[in-house]
């Protein structure tokens, strides 16, 4: 039987003042006089005669009166019946990891299930109750409002993101003693901690799951190389080629066939790595073979930036062998090509220079042997040369020299050309001064600048050369981007492995407060239909 | 000395004996003519049980020779003389101001004290009491017997069929009450009905007969079943209920009229009123 409860209890304490007042106010007047007769019957005839009623004590109007002030009384008190004591807010920690997306054998999945769940629960709270809806992926989306307004705000879909928030430390730092913090999550990643929330529902099932969990990418833009590197799950390293799709449109070019190494650990994700070229630029998929329960990690998009292909420009003797070579090495490496310096057509990105004077170092230039700065005055003197000069010791530190070998660096003769612009260093010194210097000025013009001309050295015919011209590419043209991740990245391994069995028993919610029916209305009815009948009786 | 019986009513039953026996001393000589006639004696008229009081020289001792009973003879005479009051003792009677039911013993005083000065016999019928009287001299005992009297609430019904069943009801029988129940009335004159040329009913009637003589709140009760009644005189209700008496009196009468038995009434006067011009109006002991 459903309990009944007041909100004003004191207010029934009127009953206490109220009835003895109706009893006292409904006892018939004393009469004046009594007396004895032989002919009461008369007397009762002659009153129906003329339609009157004795005066006395009506107990039926009086009960009617006294259940009319109980029911007013009643109702001023505020009644409810069927209420029930528990908490007034739902704090939904609801799993909105990729993981809920799995497709479970019947077709459905984990947050298919935990939203029908949701609603439910919802359609099924008393008046009062709030709702406060946090989405737990890589982060919490809170949801705050009205049930119905909560639940419209749901997204149709979790995110495609792995689950980093504890649930657990969120129910447990906003546990009230009127708030219940409510779990649904499909038990991924693991055994999860969020196994040891107080209220709790597990909607995921054992299932075979293959997705890509790690991509690392490796860059040599402005260089052509891109190495990829990505970690799968649940494929056999045996049916890596068939079970792994890249598709690079003209982003690359052709793809290679993957290498892929054993997994560190049984059950760890499998790496399987590519070099890639890069062609035009573009987006690059790799992608899954076929069907699982959890597409959201079947595939990955990167971004490959297109090469910066610049002109070069080649400033120097005509018929320089050695010089159009290095201009060609160096176009070759970023896809551009070898333009006159004075082409006015061209709009060279890099200018390759031996020999010859400029007023200044431009941006993006290679110098060997030229002078800078402006030109002699006529009868001045020859230019001071510097014949000889040893190599003493090179820069290990700038990324443009380090690990290269100059040691059989042999230069003929060599110039000094000053002034230096500023922010030159040099980088390889000879016993009388620097041989080579890197320009990065402050307004972002670099340059590489030699001492000597190129047929002046025997730098052409060492291994030191073409590594210097790479780098001299790669540093001149600056970092201007590298291959990423479109969107979200790959899940983690945990977010994708399908296979841990979760399933502890459900916890379920507690009984919340129940505010009851009203039974004040029903009672003032009760109250005029008791003043009504007394009317009548 | 008793509040009923006070002085002055007491001087009015000597007076009332005193004039009998003055008429008495007339009617004596008529009576000799009589008995001349119907011998010393009076005229045998038959039989009746014995009750206590009778006189030993009237018992036929032959007929109790006979039954082992015993048995006085009746002579015409006594049977004349002789006055059975049957007096209503039932709660009822209470109702009034003074209550109906000490006028009424005061009125069977009076009858007892002519019925005695007549030298006829007398016997009062009252719930489950029988008194009789036989002699003037037993006149006090009366009194003080009536004065004893409580109306008990007695079924009137079942005093009625005790006084059948004793068979003994000589002369005038005096049926005394307020007849405000016309079931019980009703009844009481069928079982009556073989004595109805001896029967005369005798209503005591006072001022709750006549109608209400308050205003204002009140509250009624019926002694005999004890029921109450609140309410408000007003003039309107008096006149309904002095129409509902006079009803019920039409009807009364028309119970006693269909048995062709007498219904004698008399207002009865003020307790302290105890003059014979009060007591004696209307000449109602001639009517008995």
């Amino acid at each position: 039987m459903p309990a009944l409860s007041f909100e004003q209890p004191e207010r029934l304490l009127l009953l206490a003042v109220l009835l003895p007042v109706l009893l006292w106010l409904a006892r018939p007047q004393r009469p004046r006089r009594r007396a004895a007769t032989a002919h009461l019957a008369a007397w009762e005839a002659a009153l129906r005669r003329l339609g009157r009623r004795p005066i006395r004590f009506r107990a039926l109007r009086f009960w009617l009166l006294a259940v009319a002030v109980i029911a007013v009384c009643g109702a001023s008190a505020e009644p409810r019946i069927g209420a029930v004591d528990g908490p007034l807010r739902l704090r939904v920690l609801l799993d909105a990891s990729a993981s809920m997306a799995a497709r479970e054998p019947d077709g459905t999945s984990a947050w298919e299930r935990a939203v029908g769940r949701l609603r439910a629960v919802a359609a099924e709270l008393p008046d009062g109750v709030t709702i406060e809806l946090a989405l737990l992926a890589d982060g919490a989306t809170v949801l705050r409002g009205a049930p119905a307004d909560v639940l419209a705000a749901l997204p149709p879909a979790p995110r495609a993101a792995p689950l980093t928030v504890d649930p657990v430390e969120l129910a447990v730092a906003q546990a009230g003693p009127d708030t219940v913090t409510w779990v649904l999550t499909d038990g991924r990643p693991g055994p999860s901690a969020a196994f040891r929330a107080p209220f709790l529902d597990v909607l995921g099932s054992t299932l075979a799951n293959r997705g890509i969990v790690r991509v690392a990418i490796d860059d040599h833009w402005p260089l052509p190389e891109i190495d990829l590197r990505i970690g799968v799950a649940g494929i056999d390293p045996a049916d890596v080629r068939r079970a792994l799709r890249i598709d690079g449109g003209d982003a690359i070019g052709p793809a290679p066939e993957p290498a892929s190494g054993e997994p560190a650990a049984a059950g760890a994700p499998l790496e399987v790595s590519w070099r890639l070229l890069r062609a035009a630029g573009g987006e690059l998929r790799v992608a899954c073979a076929g069907a699982d329960p959890l597409a959201s990690d079947d595939a990955v998009v990167l971004r490959v930036p297109p090469p910066p292909a610049p002109d070069v420009a080649v400033l120097g003797e005509p018929g320089d062998a050695v010089l159009q070579r290095a201009a060609a090495a160096l176009a070759a490496l970023g896809g551009g090509r070898v333009v006159a310096a004075d082409d006015a057509a061209a709009r060279p990105q890099l200018l390759v220079s031996d020999g010859g004077r400029l007023a200044a170092p431009v941006p993006r230039q290679l110098a060997f042997g030229t002078r800078f700065g402006p030109a002699p005055e006529p009868g001045a003197g020859p230019a001071v040369e510097r014949m000889e000069p040893r190599v003493a010791d090179w820069s290990r530190d700038h990324w443009l020299t380090a690990g290269v070998d100059f040691s059989e660096l042999l230069v003929r003769r060599a110039i000094v050309p000053v002034p230096m612009p500023a922010g030159a260093e040099p980088l390889v010194w000879a016993d009388d001064g620097p041989l080579l210097w890197a320009v990065d000025a402050a307004d972002g013009r670099r340059a590489v600048v030699g001492a000597f001309r190129l047929r002046d050295s025997n730098l052409p015919l060492l291994p030191a050369f073409p590594q210097l011209l790479r780098r001299a590419y790669v540093w001149l043209c600056g970092p201007g981007g590298a291959a990423q991740l479109v969107a979200a990245g790959p899940l983690d391994a945990a977010e994708s492995d399908l296979t841990v069995a979760a399933a502890p028993p459900a916890r379920p919610l507690p009984p919340f407060r129940d505010p009851g029916r009203r039974l004040a209305v029903p009672l003032l009815a009760v109250a005029l239909l008791a003043l009504a009948a007394r009317a009548w009786a | 000395m008793s509040e009923l019986f006070d002085a002055p009513f007491r001087e009015l039953l000597r007076d009332v004996v005193r004039h009998v026996r003055e008429l008495r001393a007339k009617e004596d000589e008529q009576a000799h003519a009589r008995r001349r006639l119907l011998g010393p004696s009076g005229t045998f008229a038959g039989h009746r049980r014995y009750v206590a009081g009778d006189d030993l020289r009237r018992v036929d001792w032959n007929v109790f020779a006979r039954s082992g009973e015993l048995f006085v003879k009746q002579v015409e005479e006594e049977q004349r003389r002789a006055v059975t009051v049957l007096l209503d003792g039932s709660a009822s009677m209470l109702a009034g101001d003074p209550p109906r039911f000490s006028g009424a013993r005061r009125l069977v005083a009076l009858l007892g004290a002519v019925a005695l000065a007549r030298l006829g016999g007398f016997r009062v019928f009252a719930g489950a009491r029988l008194w009789a009287y036989a002699r003037l001299g037993e006149l006090q005992r009366l009194l003080r017997d009536l004065d004893g009297l409580t109306a008990d609430a007695t079924d009137q019904d079942a005093m009625l069929e005790r006084c059948v069943r004793s068979g003994r009801l000589p002369g005038r029988i005096v049926w005394v009450s307020d007849f405000a129940r016309l079931g019980e009335v009703a009844r009481g004159l069928r079982r009556l009905a073989p004595w109805r040329r001896q029967l005369v009913g005798l209503l005591p009637r006072t001022a709750d007969d006549a109608g209400p003589a308050l205003e204002g709140r009140a509250e009624l009760r019926d002694p005999e079943t004890g029921a109450r009644l609140a309410l408000r005189i007003d003039p309107g209700l008096a006149a309904a209920l002095r129409d509902e008496l006079a009803r019920l009196a039409a009807r009364r009468a028309h119970e006693f009229a269909e048995r062709r038995v007498p219904l004698v009434t008399l207002d009865l006067p003020a307790a302290d009123d105890a003059r014979a011009s009060s007591w004696l109006a209307g000449g109602w002991l001639d009517k008995l």
